[in-house]
């Protein structure tokens, strides 16, 4: 049966059918208002189902907030939870129960409005203030209400919240306990001048912690790299100094060679000698950085460790030959590392392509320079995880994605839906499937391409104006 | 030769769920229902028995217990392989406990004589490990639990089986037969069911019977043929773990020591 | 009608530490339920054992020895624990919640008309009748069952649920010869389990495993090292494997590996999909981290950490010096 094309005949059609999952997706969708009340009727049939969709994160917000109305204690605790609930039918919900749990809920909620939020801040019990310190939407006026009460633990999180002002974090350093100042000076809004004092600090894990400040100026950056402390240095060099060569170095401690190894400013002669260094960890970390010269990446394409060999395969910057040496490599997990890129030489892929082995045949799966008749074959292997890495391919063909409409696994055939090359048509076709995520795709599918399809014709209308 | 799987749609709860007014059971709503895992490797062994055998000469029988409802799981059953299933309503089997239970399935068996009756070692959501060993001594047959490799031909008089230990240690050994197995996780690979069996498994008929029907007797029904009562469910107070709070530093401190503490 | 019989669990010599349990658990009930507590020992040279069951408040041993009780065979202990309680008419009868239980506690509880409950972690005796607890639905609800009508139960006990008993005492000695019964099935060899080597997900008794909150292909690599620095395995959630960031033997959960051998396992940044939590929900150490705190992960962690895995991450790595 085809598809229905617009969104009227889709959402009569989705009715007609009777299952709650497939329909689903319409609600609330552009073009199906007209049948909302019907759709609500089946959508609401069944109590299990009510508790299901309360929770489920890919409902439609619309069709959270009429569930809003519902009496079920265990649905409206569900609908505060789930993250696709909107901002005002959390407010509603907010208006009506006021249980410590659904406070709790609200104030971890990212769509919770911020006038709630402070609200909430106000009169907040242990549980609400955990909450609204990890709720990265906090804003800082509630942060500054929880500071009145706050013990050491919560100081320590005002500190490292992202909407921590100048003058929070200056408060909270005036208070002197070294967690919560260690917390304060890594904060990119923590006044420059405190953090200067953070890094000659006689503690070495507030120097620390001042070395991880992504604003720190590069001045102060050089001078913690000459630290004693082995821990401060490593630091210092995480974060990259944009366009500013740091001074880099030998250094015996292994933890700063690691932390070199990664550094995308890393000095010819010194990533040269830690190419030989002892340590795989520094040389997996080197072989992995993409601003190593093509000659290292090659020279580490060939270590002995086929850890370093994968890294190097999967290095952004590793050549073309380097990349077809690797995919002859004895190990497989090497092979696998260089199978999915599309920059493999295409002699390489073709070969790589007659593979079976699960991780080698999955990344071919996903390559999008594969080709169609071995994309076919791959939806016919006898792992789960190698078909599905077909739907996962971006430049699947519809060919091939049709075939995984019979693959034996749900998740499989949902993934061949949801996929854009897998025509429409081919996706109705599972409208019954045994699955109700697949039955749900398959809506999704339906009431995308119906909308987009009312758009286009509108756009018509007002671009050619009828008579 | 017939083999009998009998099969149990198991509950897994969500994360939140609340208990029925009577405090006996949870609240089905909360319950989302499948085919219990243990019984899908005991059915994958059964079909294997029948395809190594010539064809047409080994019948897989599948049964549950349940209400209409039920019949999901014996319709995933026939799209593995099963070639025939029973459904024997629950009603009046409220008060039953396992070993109830197992007198339904023992009835069954006596009826549809089977070479072989394989069960899941356990059910995932209850976990009492009773209803196959059960079904074992109200036949009178021979019986191996947890069951990690099968040798079986049928006709045999002896099947030869592993049966796995804790710690992993494996026992070898011959049993009788007719016997009843309990199958352990991991003794094979059960199969997916394609699209089109699942579509002929819609399509066959389910046989529906009641406990008398299979020729119980009223003391032997539900509460009447029971060893148990449930007396009460209830959530127990540290239904959630220890969440450690503070730092990143001290929630690491913590951890290691966990780390050292259950490593020794 | 009274007193408290304990079935002894022995495999090749050795008594099994669940026995001691066990005995335990009778230490605790004798003085509500009434002794006295006898410990029956069945096996084809019943004698070297005795001492190690000879503990806490047992009054009695009884030895049966039978040449077709080598190793553990259901029907001959069915025939031997059966006549043993039709003599003795214990009021309650214990044994460990184990593999050998599994083929022997329903077909004794079913002959002797008992009340039965298995895998059960409480025990209470409430005016002379015997409560057991247990849990339902995966361990998410616990379970209180009473046995009416009954004047005997039989119960089998989780591992660990109660402390084993190990002072010595001096119990009466007695062999029995309980000769009916026909073994059924025949042992034919031991195999132990085998040594593991590589990456082995289902051997492994310290898995550390991460899932879609390490965020980017390159965040990966610190964790092979992290895991290294602190002995696990590496494992990971179904995503990481599907975007090929780590290897398919690694994945753990229904389309990959059991974590079987798990004792530790450290869920970082995984949510805790129905799929995932097939492989590992029944390891008995869980520690949870992630930062949603409703992550259903943390509903079967023993302990939770909520907050970012990679901060955490770092944070191990600096006080463990790794980097």
């Amino acid at each position: 049966m085809r598809a229905p094309a617009n969104m009227a005949a889709l959402t009569g059609a989705l009715i007609a059918r009777g299952d709650a999952y497939l329909a689903l997706p319409a609600y609330g969708a552009e073009g199906a208002e007209w049948a909302q009340a019907a759709l609500a009727r089946l959508l609401l049939s069944n109590a299990r189902l009510k508790l299901v969709f309360a929770a489920l994160p890919f409902a439609p917000p619309a069709f959270l907030a009429l569930l809003a109305g519902e009496d079920r204690p265990a649905i409206l605790q569900r609908i505060v939870r789930n993250p696709a609930t909107s901002g005002a039918t959390l407010l509603r919900l907010a208006r009506q129960m006021d249980d410590a749990e659904t406070r709790k809920a609200l104030a971890a909620h990212a769509h919770t409005p911020a006038v709630a939020l402070i609200g909430l801040a106000m009169h907040a019990d242990a549980a609400v203030r955990a909450a609204l310190l990890r709720n990265a939407g906090t804003p800082a006026v509630a942060l500054h209400a929880l500071l009145d009460h706050a013990d050491a633990a919560e100081r320590a999180a005002l500190a490292r919240h992202p909407q921590a002002d100048a003058d929070l974090l200056r408060t909270l350093l005036a208070g002197g306990d070294a967690v919560v100042r260690a917390e304060a000076v890594a904060h990119p809004h923590c006044p420059l001048t405190q953090v200067a004092d953070a890094c000659v600090d006689a503690d070495a894990a507030i120097r620390r912690r001042a070395a991880s400040n992504p604003v720190l100026p590069p001045s102060l950056r050089q001078a913690l790299m000459g630290d004693p402390d082995p821990a401060v240095r490593a630091e210092a060099l995480r974060l990259h100094a944009e366009g500013q060569e740091p001074a880099l170095t030998d250094d015996g401690d292994v933890r700063v060679r690691r932390a070199q190894a990664r550094h995308v400013a890393l000095p010819e002669d010194l990533a040269e000698a830690l190419s030989r260094d002892g340590d795989v960890w520094v040389r997996v970390w080197l072989a992995r950085n993409p601003a190593l010269p093509a000659g290292l990446i090659q020279q580490l394409g060939g270590d002995a460790e086929a850890r370093v060999r994968h890294a190097a395969g999967r290095n952004p910057a590793c050549p073309a030959d380097v990349l077809a040496t690797l995919a002859r490599d004895g190990d497989e997990w090497v092979r696998a590392a260089v199978a999915c890129r599309p920059d493999l030489p295409v002699e390489a892929l073709r070969a790589l392509e007659q593979e079976d082995a699960v991780d080698v045949a999955s990344a071919v799966a996903r390559n999008p320079q594969a080709r169609d008749a071995a994309l076919r074959r791959l939806t016919r292997h006898g792992q789960a995880d190698v078909r599905r890495a077909v739907a996962l391919n971006p430049d699947a063909p519809a060919t091939a994605l049709r075939l995984l409409l019979d693959d034996p696994y749900p998740l499989n055939r949902a993934f061949a839906v949801r996929h854009p090359n897998l025509p429409v048509a081919d996706a109705w076709g599972s409208a019954d499937d045994d699955a109700p995520q697949v039955r749900f795709a398959v809506g999704k599918r339906a009431v995308t391409h119906a909308a987009a399809a009312g758009r286009a014709a509108r756009r018509h209308l007002e671009t050619f104006p009828q008579p | 030769m017939k083999i009998l799987v009998p099969v149990k749609r198991v509950a897994s709860l969500d994360d939140e769920f609340e208990l029925n007014d009577d405090g006996r059971d949870v609240d089905p709503d909360f319950c989302e229902f499948d085919l219990n895992e243990f019984d899908e490797y005991a059915l994958e062994a059964a079909v294997q028995i029948k395809e190594a055998a010539p064809e047409g000469s080994v019948e897989v029988v599948v049964l549950t217990i349940g209400p209409d409802d039920a019949d999901d799981v014996l319709r995933k059953a026939l799209a593995k392989g099963a070639d025939r299933a029973i459904r024997v309503d629950d009603a009046g089997l409220e008060e039953a406990d396992r070993v109830a239970i197992a007198r339904v399935i023992a009835k069954v068996a006596e009826n549809e004589e089977p070479g072989l009756v394989l069960c899941g070692a356990q059910s995932a959501d209850q976990g009492n490990a009773q209803t196959g060993m059960s079904v074992a001594a109200l036949l009178g047959w021979a019986r191996t639990a947890v069951v990690s490799k099968l040798d079986f031909t049928p006709g045999a008089a002896t099947a030869q089986v592993e049966r796995e230990l804790e710690g992993g240690l494996v026992e070898r050994i011959e049993v009788e037969t007719p016997a009843v197995l309990t199958i352990q996780l991991g003794i094979n690979t059960p199969r997916y069911a394609s699209l089109r069996s699942i579509k002929q498994a819609n399509a066959k008929p389910i046989e529906c019977l009641t406990p008398h029907d299979v020729g119980l007797a009223d003391a032997e029904i539900g509460g009447a043929g029971a060893l148990s009562r449930v007396r009460r469910v209830f959530v127990p107070e540290r239904g959630r773990g220890e969440i450690i709070a503070g730092t990143p530093s001290q929630q690491v401190a913590r951890l290691l020591e966990i780390i050292s503490e259950v490593n020794g | 009608m009274s007193g408290i019989l304990i079935l002894a669990e022995h495999r090749r010599g050795t008594l099994r530490d669940a026995t001691l349990e066990a005995i335990g658990a009778a230490g605790t009930l004798k003085a509500a339920l009434g002794g006295p507590v006898t410990v029956l020992v069945i096996a084809a040279d019943p004698a070297p054992l005795v001492a190690a069951v000879s503990v806490g408040a047992v009054d009695e041993v009884i030895t049966v020895a039978r040449p077709d009780a080598a190793t553990y065979e259901p029907h001959v202990y069915e025939a031997v624990l059966r006549a043993v309680i039709a003599q003795r008419s214990p009021s309650l009868v214990l044994m460990p919640h184990s593999v050998d239980s599994f083929s022997l506690a329903p077909a004794v509880a079913i002959g002797e008309g008992l009340g039965f409950a298995t895998d059960v972690f409480g025990v209470a005796v409430e005016d002379g009748q015997v409560v057991a607890t247990r849990a339902g639905y995966n361990e998410k609800v616990f379970v209180e069952i009473d046995f009416p009508g009954r004047s005997g139960v039989l119960l089998t006990l989780r591992g660990g649920a109660f402390a084993p008993e190990t002072a010595a005492a001096s119990p009466t000695v007695s062999a029995l010869d309980a000769g009916a019964g026909a073994a059924r099935s025949k042992h034919l060899d031991w195999r132990d389990p085998p040594a593991s080597g590589g990456i082995d997900i289902p051997g492994s008794p310290f898995i550390l495993s991460i899932g879609r909150g390490v965020g980017d292909e390159a965040n990966v690599a610190q964790f092979l090292e992290l895991a290294e620095g602190l002995g696990a395995t590496l494992g990971c959630s179904r995503p990481i494997a599907d975007n090929g960031w780590l290897p398919k033997a690694r994945q753990v959960g229904q389309s990959g590996q059991l974590a079987a051998k798990c004792n530790l396992y450290i869920a970082m940044g995984i949510s805790g999909s129905v799929q995932h939590q097939w492989g590992m929900k029944h390891v008995e150490n869980i520690v949870a981290i992630n930062k949603d705190p409703e992550a259903s992960i943390f509903t079967i962690a023993r302990y939770g950490i909520v907050g970012d895995m990679l901060e955490i991450a770092e944070e191990l790595r600096k006080q463990k010096g790794i980097q």
